[in-house]
């Protein structure tokens, strides 16, 4: 009885034990990108920070007002800036620390960190050899364009193409599309090209059914018939700058300036 | 952009009149420095946390920015990209047809 209680309590143990190292190991990778995100933002902020103080010093305004643009680009090129090559790296040996768990890291290095050319290649190196159908995938596939402008058109075609291969019906599947047509679209299209990018985009924007891809596909057809001058203008619903939920057509009654911006 | 922004809401802050924003700032803490350093007062939905790649933005095809439309008070669509002084003409224009259009009633 105590031998069967012994055998049972092991198998629980066993069974036990490397869910427990699943998880801490996931927490570990997730503790580590956290710390990771965190560095590269104050990093940054201070590049930034660095970067305004030249434009603001009397020196720097002085050259401006002078015409001077090899001393004013000189001043600028005094300012510390963020090294996106760095902290590339670190992500990269990240990745390859936490193995399946790694793929946030690669993601982050293909989105956030592609100002460095190497960087963008040996990231989009490990998103196809290991993170095809990694839910990180999804945020490179959300904005990739620094990626492809990095790589160039046929590499990014390729990792599309792997995307597409790998993730069946699913919506990475639907984005992979979306982008290889606008890929195609670019520069001068054959009309061979122009055609098959309307054939993904067809079949992007089917797979994608009310996801914002969806949206993003129809929205040339948007643009053509709801917005026009004379065309009543289309309502938006969402939340401001503070959390609070508010209505275009709140402001019925009133002339309204709707304006697409950013500080950037 | 924002210098003259600001003056128009200033100047008409006592019309029916309002500037919103959709806007694609993905950091809001940056956001919020920005804000005050430049005297931003009017209200804007958030584009949310993808920046310029966000969902308004994106379903309304926005391919440059700013991109301005100009709407009237029964909300129909009168001019799109003014800027400066052409969008001042623009609302001072919709906003006298407003008066107009009530004192023809």
């Amino acid at each position: 009885m105590n031998r069967i209680l012994t055998t049972l309590a092991l198998l629980a143990l066993g069974a036990w034990l490397p869910a427990q190292a699943g998880g801490d190991a996931a927490a570990a990778a997730k503790a580590a990108y956290d710390a990771l995100v965190a560095e590269w933002t104050a990093e940054q902020a201070a590049a930034r920070a660095a970067m305004k103080q030249v434009t603001e010093s009397a020196e720097y305004k002085a050259a401006r007002d002078a015409k001077d643009n090899d001393k004013a680009r000189a001043l600028l090129a005094q300012a510390k800036r963020a090294d996106a090559k760095a902290i590339g790296q670190r992500a990269l040996a990240l990745a390859d620390q936490h193995g399946a768990h790694g793929g946030r890291f690669a993601a982050y290095a293909a989105t956030t960190l592609v100002a460095d050319k190497e960087i963008a290649a040996a990231a989009a190196e490990r998103l196809q050899r290991s993170y095809l159908t990694d839910p990180a995938m999804q945020t490179v596939l959300e904005s990739p364009m620094g990626l492809f402008s990095a790589l160039g058109t046929e590499p990014a075609k390729a990792l599309l193409g792997k995307v597409e291969a790998a993730n069946g019906d699913g919506i990475a599947t639907a984005w992979a599309k979306y982008w290889r047509a606008i890929l195609l679209q670019r520069g001068k299209p054959t009309d061979e090209q122009k055609a098959e990018a309307e054939g993904l985009l067809a079949a992007a924007e089917k797979l994608a059914a009310g996801t914002v891809l969806a949206d993003r596909i129809a929205a040339p057809r948007f643009q053509k018939e709801r917005l026009q001058v004379g065309m009543a203008i289309p309502d938006i619903r969402g939340e401001d700058m503070d959390g609070v939920p508010f209505s275009l057509s709140d402001y019925r009654g009133k002339v309204v300036v709707l304006d697409f911006w950013g500080f950037w | 952009m924002i210098p003259h922004e600001r003056s128009l809401v200033e100047r008409l802050k006592d019309k029916p009149f309002a500037l919103l924003g959709v806007n694609s700032d993905a950091d809001k803490v940056y956001y919020e420095s920005e804000k005050a350093q430049n005297g931003v007062s009017w209200r804007s939905f958030w584009n949310g946390p993808k920046g310029t790649q966000g969902p308004i933005s994106g379903k309304w095809n926005v391919r440059g920015w700013p991109t301005i439309y100009v709407v009237d008070h029964k909300g129909v669509i009168r001019f799109m990209n003014v800027r400066g002084e052409a969008m001042d003409k623009a609302v001072d224009e919709l906003l006298a047809e407003m008066v107009a259009d009530s004192a023809g009633k």
